[in-house]
Formats: structure tokens, sequence, C-alpha cells
């Protein structure tokens, strides 16, 4: 058999291998290739020729294959880490989806985030999988899978009952974290009522609950984060809601006996008050909703704690 | 769609994987090289490509279960590998289980119609 062709061989194998492991792996392919070539020219009484040297390497295997055997990481996520891969590459992608799935709302309506260099929802979405995949990687690499992979099983959500989705919970996480950057003033509205030569203004009555409403808008994303993180604390995550349901009731109650919600500057009649009394009507129905949310809670809270079936909607 | 006979060959493979580590630490009770290693084991019965023989070897000797020397033989240098000590004492203990898995998988499929 001609060496040149093993030489070929043996030297894209090689180029795939580790430096300090190098030559020993090949030199010791080499004999194994020698030895089997040998074997077939005895056995057929004659040297191999070129179309026979050719399918005993292709039997040998792409070089790029043999030497990837020799690597000690075979897999960049392995089985124990996979399952958990997937579910936090999906969770970002749910969030992504609702982020600019809120933003493109923003968008209909008018606003616009006063940052730059926002991505396009599918960079986001392929920058997020190689980002998720890398620290899984590192993770299988340099990390403990079984450490990673441990849970509790008291953390366990239970198993009837209705409680709400991920996807509701995390939805609703995303317009709260919207709506607090809106209302502190990172996140700019454009004016609405500009292309009817009208200005649209909040009155001075939210002025004053400002930061009732900071601390309404924190309660809620922090209920929403002890119900995506905690599961298994049913009935705090009740407690929380009716609480804040409450708070954002009696906040609402409050600004709603102003004898103003909207300053409208511009050259219309009936426009204000009508665009007045829209909001009214619109925080009468958040105020019956947030009511009617915290009877649901503490209906359900009841049922769970007297040990009869929760209610089902 | 995997057909009937992809599907015998996945699980076929899956259950040779950890027998061929067995039956290559069980060969190499006597010294041989990578051909011959390979040779003695289908002439057992035991089939095994180089592509998953030699890093296997490389892999056993990392772990201390086989030693290896170059040595020039048939006017080529090759790379004899034995089993260690440590190897043997790992195989003892992993034949006892292969056979305890044995007697009990054969119990099974004895029960069954």
């Amino acid at each position: 058999m001609t060496n040149d062709l093993i030489d070929r061989y043996l030297a894209a194998v090689g180029r795939e291998l580790p430096p300090q492991t190098r030559a020993d792996i090949v030199a010791e392919l080499r004999d194994e290739l020698m030895s089997g070539a040998e074997a077939r020219e005895e056995r057929l009484g004659r040297p191999l020729n070129i179309a026979e040297q050719e399918e005993l390497l292709v039997e040998f295997g792409n070089p790029l294959l043999v030497a990837g055997r020799y690597r000690k990481v075979q897999h960049l996520i392995g089985p124990a880490l996979y399952p958990v891969w997937w579910a936090a590459l999906r969770a970002s992608l749910v969030v992504i989806g609702v982020v600019y799935g809120a933003l493109v709302l923003i968008g209909l309506m008018g606003g616009r985030l006063s940052v730059d260099g926002i991505m396009s929802p599918l960079s986001a979405a392929v920058f997020m999988t190689g980002a998720v995949t890398l620290v899984f990687a590192a993770l299988e690499r340099f990390g403990n899978p079984a450490r990673i992979t441990r849970w509790k099983p008291d953390r366990l959500p239970p198993a009837e009952g209705k409680r709400r989705s991920r996807f509701d919970i995390v939805t609703e996480l995303v317009f709260g974290v919207l709506f607090l950057l809106w209302w502190v003033g990172l996140l700019h509205f454009r004016d609405q009522g500009a292309a009817f030569d009208e200005r649209l203004e909040l009155a001075p009555v939210w002025d004053r609950w400002h930061w009732w409403i900071v601390g309404y808008s924190l309660v809620e994303i922090g209920s929403n984060v002890v119900a995506l993180a905690r599961p298994d604390r049913v009935q705090l995550s009740r407690w929380l809601m009716i609480w804040r349901s409450l708070l954002g009731a009696g906040i609402l109650l409050g600004v709603i006996q102003a004898s103003h919600l909207l300053v409208v500057s511009g050259p219309s009649g009936k426009a204000p008050a009508l665009l007045d009394l829209g909001m009214r009507l619109f925080l009468g129905v958040l105020i019956l909703s947030f009511v009617a949310r915290a009877a649901t809670e503490g209906w359900r809270l009841y049922h769970e704690e007297t040990g009869e079936a929760a209610p089902r909607r | 769609m995997p057909t009937e006979a992809d599907i015998f060959e996945t699980l076929r493979l899956e259950l040779r994987r950890g027998s061929l580590i067995l039956a290559v630490l069980g060969q190499l009770r006597a010294e041989h090289y990578g051909y011959t290693l390979r040779k003695a084991l289908a002439d057992a019965g035991v089939e095994i490509d180089e592509g998953a023989l030699y890093p296997m070897l490389r892999r056993l000797e990392d772990q201390g279960l086989l030693c290896s020397e170059w040595r020039v033989e048939e006017r080529r240098n090759k790379r004899f590998y034995r089993l260690s000590p440590e190897g043997e004492a790992v195989l003892a203990r992993l034949v006892e289980e292969w056979t305890r898995l044995n007697a009990s998988v054969g119990a099974i499929l004895k029960g069954t119609p």
C-alpha cells in the first residue's frame, strides 16, 4: 500500500488532534492501518490497488470523526442538563416574545422607547439562544450538573386548583416593568392629541398619587416574581394578589374623585369633557376588576384553607 | 420515521456499548497491540471498529485501568496494552456485576412467555 494516501489521511486526522497527543495517536493509527492493509494484501496475494486502498480508508472513517472520538468532551450539553437548557431557552424566548409584543403594542399606541439600539426580535432571539447555550455549555464543562438539577419536592406546585399560567405571569411582569418605566419617565409616549391640534396631559391629581402608584407597581412586579420563582407558595401568591388588588383599587378610588383626570389643551369644544369621561369610565372598570380579582382570590383562599374543593372558573 | 431495523440497530448498539469495555478489559489480561486485540475480540465474536477501540483504550489508560508501552515488533513500532493492577481489581468487580445482571435478566427473560 502506498504510504502517500495513508500519510495524507493521517495528516488530516492529526490536524484535528490536540498537539500534545497528536504524534502518539497518529503513530498508533498508522500501525493499525498498515496492519490492516498488509492482512488484506496477504489474503489477495497482491498489493492493494488505489480503489482498495481508498475503500480501506473509507472504512476506517472520516478523519474529522476519527479524531473527534479522542476528544474528552463529546457533547456540548449532556443528557443531565439538556432538559434544564431547553426549559431555560423556552422561558427566555417567551420573555422575548412578550417584551417585543408589548413594544409592538406601545408602537401602535404611538409610544417610543427613549433608549436606542434595541435589536430586532429575530436578532434578540438568536442572541438569547446563543447566550443561554453558551452558559449551559460552560456549566456542563465546569459546573456540577447534579447540583444544578437539584430540586426540593416541597417546592412543587399543588397538583390541583386554579392557578395562573406562567405565560400570564410573565406577560403581566413585562407589562408591569414597562408601565413602571413609563411612569418614572424612562419610557416616553408621543402626544396622541397632537394629530387633532390638542395636547393631552395627566391632571395634577396623578402627581399627588405618584409614589403610591410607584409603590403599587413595585408590589405587582414583586408578587409576579414570587409567583414565578416559588409556584409552591400558592397562599402567599394569593395574599399578595389580594393586597395589591385592594391597593390598586384604593389608589384609583382616590384618583377618580378628582374633578379632572386629564388636562386637554387646544381649540376643541366637547373633546376635553369626552376624553375625561372616557378616562373616568376606564378607571371605574379597572377598580371593579381589582375588587373582583381580590374577591376571587379571597374566595379561593378560603376554600383552600377550609379544605374544600377549590372553585374553578 | 425510523424503521424497525433502525430501532433494533440503535438498541443493539446501546446493549453492546457497556459490554464492549468488559470484553476489552477481559481480553487485555494478556498483552495485545491494537490490531491483534481487535482480531482476538473478533475471533471471540465481539466485533469492534477501530474508531471506537483506540479512543476507548486511551480513555481506559487515562483512568489507570491499562498500562501501555511502545515496542518494535514485525519491523514496526507498536503500542502494547495490558491490564494494570487497578484494572484487574475493577475488572473483577465488573465481572461480578455482569454475572449478577446476566443472571437477573436471564431469569426475567426465562419467565416471559
